[in-house]
């Protein structure tokens, strides 16, 4: 089959939505067919504008026709940013390809089985992890096992002090321009105070130092560009130290976290350099230097091509180590090897309504994007609908919130006063921040969003909630259980004291623990205990007359201790484990009762969370998944625990005590649901009606300067009330377009109606409107929303740009 | 957002079969039981005949083509076991040395280094690049113009059915089968296992499903609808195989061990059609547990109807004695003549002498 041929079939497929066919000559055409000189081949895609298709029919390209012969698919890579964008790629990849086969037989081609499932599609981390695991013998037998975050996060709590060193982390955290990089930007400079913060800071460290020092400065061992900037001439050897220290602790328990697979991978791709001929990589705007460095060197091998695509506009993970700048270079990196280049475009919006597109269109000329940008224009597809206009609601928070939920539970198109929707509304509230944590002075926009959908019976997926372990919560209350399990607090009148006092194992005061029912054994952290007292206490009760509810699952527990203790010490020991303990008391009422909510999901990260526990300690000789046996002390009489239990309610309650949760990132959980994701949550997702709010974050450096040190720049900046500030024009000019980027991802997401939501009367951080939306929206028609008058509606008629004029309805 | 169902043939189809709740809990909420209760034998076989296949090809590319030796077979697997262990998958009721010697066991003729017979036609006629095709994923459409699984209301409207497809075989000499399966009414894939005999010639293409249960498992239609449903997948990418195979590996009655289903255009079809249907039933499963997920009902899927306690078959049984949601289960309980005032051990929330 020749290049003609494959296109006419592509040309006949069904499903192409109304596309026009692609001819030669034409953009897709440079962009599905591969050249026979073909080295790399960069593609800039607009949001909607069919990347996903025309990487499929790239790759379907190679399957099927190739360079002379078709290229097995065993021969082929494709990595993508998510698991989700792995599966669907996948899906697309398989039905595009047997109809392409049963297109091409009727055609009466004798076309081969491509074998498409022998492609290897995945995000880079797993890909990383196959890969070695199918080539490299070494990592095979060593049984390597490549650890998820939660379980990082553990490891790294445990390996804290002893293997990675307290006095290396404590001078790291005494350099507050080091602290400053990751502090989160709505911290106002305390953060890190806890050890959870302290475990976050490490693990951000040396993930940016492998992610980024490593690739760009770790080979000419040019200093991080922090040395100069703190004045600290031993930093980049101590970041080393810090690095390597955490590298010997993995290799030791024959573990890789996502930041260690990739340099482990690199330092071996040299034994996979053979086994590829083209390499696809999806999203690669968000490419930190290590994957950059990944990418391209499969081209170490010469007859290895490379097809990357993205859109400089949609970067936004400058936080978790990507950097623009890999995007932007490839073009020089490859003249600089003497490897062929090319670049393709696709600037043709096929996802939303002309009024969306002539909406982002504008945002991002009016944005700080307009300097920054690499040169495209988004254009509406030829069959787009005009749709309705862009709005901007404007009103008190909760009046918005009101009319949000009104318009979905009505069916989520525009004002329009209807009936209850016939089918489940595809929409999707996206804020910067969707955290519902309120505190008891202020409420959370997104915990404002939630009750207002709650009450008109919508259900709402939110997995970056950060309340899943909170008091009431399945995670909070169960760990509650297991930490009165092991270690009771009692109010106990003890000697020396006048009045009664907690007492338990693990408690501060020594004095104490002679009169506990549990056997102290080492200190550990008491967060466990302020979970217990506060479950405990609950509904206004006090530690020894909790309500009644929580007094039965209480007098539950006590008895199971009552057993587990008499068994261990008889002649047939308890078999009961901590998974078992968690399933029995998942099965009482209160927590089985739940329905369809979040407190079912977070039963499952109750159980996922405990796993990454036990996880770490399935190796050594004290698993928690082992029975529980506990003796009694035959000298004091108390209970002796294995220290397993004593480590794992270290490790918990400071998670949980110490950092928030989220919810899990499940299709279950979000089907039927309206989705409240964050700005970076929507990247890749797309919905009927989407809502933005808080949209104008103010300007931080942070994120840019800590690209800069890392790629050993020392860029004059100082850290002032806990974040940088810098005049760097180069870095403020980043910083800007960081910002405007969430943005612009956000409002692409939309296909038939977006929102704009504002509350001009709340003037705190990330609820501002965006300047360039202000800018838009400051000659827009107002009227009143006819559910609420105190709902100002701004309405956009922008249409669209077509052939670079901007027209109207 | 998605109107893709994502659905696994063993892991969703099959055991939502066996228990709508328990699937509903575990795999579709997600509430894992973190205690790894995989069997490490299932693996272990797999990882056999994959290992002995490489073997045989690498010998075979030397010129000197053999099968590997009993010893060498169990020095790989306890290395591989090494690699379970700590990926957290161990065997749980037996010493790792029996799992070991019962695997090579089942695969060797006794006290020989020779394979037995079946091992050797499924290692010697493994197409080589059919072989490493483990993962079938086909994308399958629920009606002809796109209708939601369950009509109106319903976003889901595509199905991607995923499965693990052992190996295709291609016979490189006559092989004889001694069991089939007599289709007794290939509408509604009715059959039985009937002793015949079936000549597989050189050439003949087959598809092979190892199984690590007996012969006389009840749930041996559901597998025999499982391969023929992938035959259906696969046979827009590859010709139509001749016969599909059971290979039942933990069956100590070497007669049983191979079970060679018959297929055509009706049973192909049919086995789509009622994939399908499973599907539909998961979602009404999927919907209702979005609804009120105390309403979902535990036990064989085809016992719904009968009173509790005979909703639990036998080989369901030893599924429920380790399932995290037991304890309030109204099935199992009835099943055990459980009662609140007189609780059976199994769901005794008191006993701490079962897990």
């Amino acid at each position: 089959m020749n290049a003609e041929e494959f296109i006419a079939l592509l040309n006949g497929l069904p499903g192409r939505a109304g596309r026009p066919a692609v001819r030669r000559g034409d953009s897709q055409w440079d962009i599905i067919t591969v050249r026979p000189d073909d080295r790399v081949l960069q593609i800039l895609a607009g949001p909607g504008s069919g990347k996903t298709e025309n990487l499929v029919s790239r790759i379907l390209f190679e399957l099927f026709v190739g360079i002379g012969k078709p290229t097995p698919a065993s021969q082929i890579l494709v990595t993508t940013f998510t698991k989700k964008a792995a599966t669907e790629l996948e899906v697309r990849l398989v039905e595009r390809c047997d109809a392409l086969l049963a297109h091409a037989r009727s055609q009466g081609f004798d076309v081969e089985d491509p074998k498409i499932h022998d492609l290897r599609i995945g995000t880079l981390h797993s890909l990383c992890d196959r890969l070695l695991g199918e080539f490299d013998d070494e990592y095979t037998e060593r049984g390597t096992r490549l650890i998820d975050e939660h379980e990082t996060v553990v490891r790294l709590a445990m390996a804290y002090r002893f293997d990675i060193g307290i006095g290396l982390i404590d001078s790291l955290l005494a350099i507050d321009g080091v602290t400053a990089l990751f502090r989160p930007p709505w911290d106002g400079g305390r953060w890190p105070s806890t050890n959870m913060d302290k475990v976050k800071f490490v693990q951000a460290l040396i993930a940016q130092h492998t992610e980024t020092w490593v690739p760009r400065c770790g080979k000419n061992r040019i200093n991080n560009g922090l040395e100069e900037i703190t004045r600290e001439p031993a930093l980049t050897d101590s970041l080393i130290r810090l690095h390597d220290k955490w590298w010997a602790y993995l290799d030791r328990k024959n573990v890789l976290d996502f930041t260690a697979i990739q340099e482990k991978f690199l330092q071996r791709q040299d034994k996979l350099l053979d086994n590829f001929t083209h390499v696809f990589v999806d999203e690669f705007q968000d490419t930190n230097p290590i994957q950059f460095a990944i990418h391209t060197s499969w081209l170490q091998n010469e007859s290895t091509r490379l097809t990357v695509v993205g859109d400089d506009d949609q970067s936004i993970y400058r936080f978790r180590g990507s950097d623009i700048d890999c995007f932007r270079g490839l073009a020089d990196y490859c003249l600089s090897e003497g490897i062929t280049y090319r670049s393709g475009k696709l600037e043709e919006n096929w996802r939303s309504t002309r009024a969306i597109v002539g909406c982002s269109e504008a945002f991002r000329n009016l944005s700080s994007l307009r300097q920054v940008t690499m040169d495209k224009t988004v254009r509406p597809a030829p069959v787009a609908a005009a749709g309705y206009p862009v709005r901007l609601l404007s009103g008190p928070w909760a009046d918005l919130c009101d009319v949000v939920a009104a318009e979905l539970a009505a069916g989520g198109v525009s004002t329009e006063v209807s009936g209850p929707p016939e089918a489940p509304v595809d929409a999707a509230v996206l804020l910067f921040s969707t955290s519902e944590k309120s505190s008891r002075t202020a409420t959370k926009p997104a915990d404002e969003i939630r009750r207002a959908l709650e009450a008109q019976q919508l259900r709402v997926y939110n997995p970056r909630n950060k309340t899943a372990g909170v008091l009431g919560s399945p995670v909070h209350d169960i760990f509650a259980l297991i930490s009165y399990l092991i270690d009771p607090v009692r109010v106990k009148r003890i000697p020396g004291r006048a009045r009664a006092v907690e007492v338990h194992a693990t408690c501060r005061e020594s004095d104490r623990w002679p009169y506990a029912d549990s056997l102290h054994k080492f200190r550990i952290v008491d967060g466990h205990a302020q979970c217990q007292k506060r479950f405990r206490k609950n509904n206004g009760s006090g530690l020894n007359a909790p309500h009644p509810r929580t007094a039965e699952l209480l007098d539950y527990v006590d008895q199971i201790r009552d057993r587990l203790v008499a068994a261990t010490a008889s002649d047939k020991p308890p078999a009961l484990t901590l998974a078992g303990f968690v399933a029995r008391l998942l099965s009482f009422p209160q927590f089985r009762h739940c329905g369809y909510t979040p407190e079912l999901f977070r039963q499952a990260l109750l159980t996922s969370l405990i796993e990454s526990h036990v996880a770490p300690s399935r190796e050594t000789m004290r698993s928690l998944d082992s029975p529980l046996r506990p003796s009694r002390n035959p000298e004091t009489g108390q209970i002796d625990w294995p220290d397993a239990c004593w480590n794992f309610l270290n490790h918990f309650g400071a998670l949980l005590n110490s950092t928030t949760l989220d919810d899990l990132e499940v299709e279950a959980f979000a089907d039927n649901a309206i989705a409240m994701l964050t700005f970076h949550q929507a990247k890749g997702l797309e919905f009927d009606h989407v809502y933005v709010g808080c949209t104008g974050r103010s300007i931080s450096p942070d994120n840019a300067l800590c690209t800069e040190f890392f790629s050993g720049r020392a860029i004059p900046a100082v850290v002032v009330d806990g974040h940088y500030q810098t005049r760097d024009p180069g870095v403020l000019a980043m910083a800007a377009a960081d910002r405007d980027r969430e943005v612009y991802v956000a409002i692409t997401r939309a296909k038939q109606t977006l929102t704009i939501l504002h509350d001009p009367g709340d003037t705190t951080g990330q609820t501002h409107l965006n300047p360039a939306l202000e800018t838009l929206f400051a000659q827009a028609t107002r009227t009143l929303h006819p559910r609420n008058p105190a709902v100002q509606v701004f309405s956009l008629n922008t249409t669209g740009t077509v052939g670079g004029q901007e027209t109207q309805v | 957002m998605s109107d893709i169902i994502e659905v696994s043939y063993t892991g969703d189809l099959l055991a939502h079969r066996r228990c709508p709740r328990s699937w509903a809990y575990e795999k579709h909420v997600g509430l894992h039981p973190y205690e790894q209760v995989q069997a490490m034998e299932g693996h272990l076989v797999h990882h056999s005949m994959e290992w002995l296949t490489i073997q045989y090809r690498r010998h075979a590319a030397d010129g000197a083509p053999r099968h590997a030796t009993r010893a060498e077979l169990t020095t790989q697997l306890d290395r591989y076991s090494k690699v379970l262990h700590s990926r957290g998958i161990r065997t749980r009721f037996a010493s790792k040395a029996e799992v070991l010697e019962r695997v090579a066991h089942n695969l060797y003729v006794k006290g020989t280094d020779e394979p037995k017979p079946e091992v050797k036609a499924a290692v010697e006629g493994a197409l080589h690049e059919e072989y490493e095709l483990r993962t079938v994923r086909k994308l399958i459409r629920a009606g002809t113009d796109g209708e939601p699984i369950l009509g109106e209301g319903d976003r889901k409207k595509k199905v991607l059915l995923t499965g693990i497809l052992d190996v295709v075989v291609q016979q490189q000499s006559d092989f004889t089968y001694h069991r089939t399966w007599r289709w007794t009414n290939k509408r509604t894939l009715e059959g039985e296992p009937v002793p015949d005999t079936v000549v597989a010639r050189r050439n003949d293409l087959e598809i092979w499903d190892y199984k690590g249960v007996r012969a006389d498992s009840r749930y041996q239609e559901d597998y025999v609808r499982q391969v023929v449903t992938y035959t259906a997948l696969l046979e827009e990418r590859m010709r139509r195989p001749d016969r599909c195979v059971l290979f039942f590996t933990n069956e100590p009655r070497a007669e049983k061990r191979l079970l060679v289903i018959p297929i055509d255009d009706e049973v192909v079809a049919a086995s789509m059609e009622w994939t399908l249907e499973q599907v539909g039933e998961l979602r009404k499963t999927e919907l209702l547990m979005q609804r009120d997920p105390l309403a979902v009902e535990a036990g064989d899927i085809r016992r719904r109807g009968l009173p509790l306690g005979e909703r639990i078959t036998k080989e369901l049984k030893q599924q429920c004695t380790t399932c995290g949601q037991r304890f309030d289960c109204p099935s199992y309980a009835a099943n055990l003549g459980s009662t609140a005032g007189d609780p059976h051990p199994d769901v005794d929330l008191m006993n701490v002498h079962k897990n």
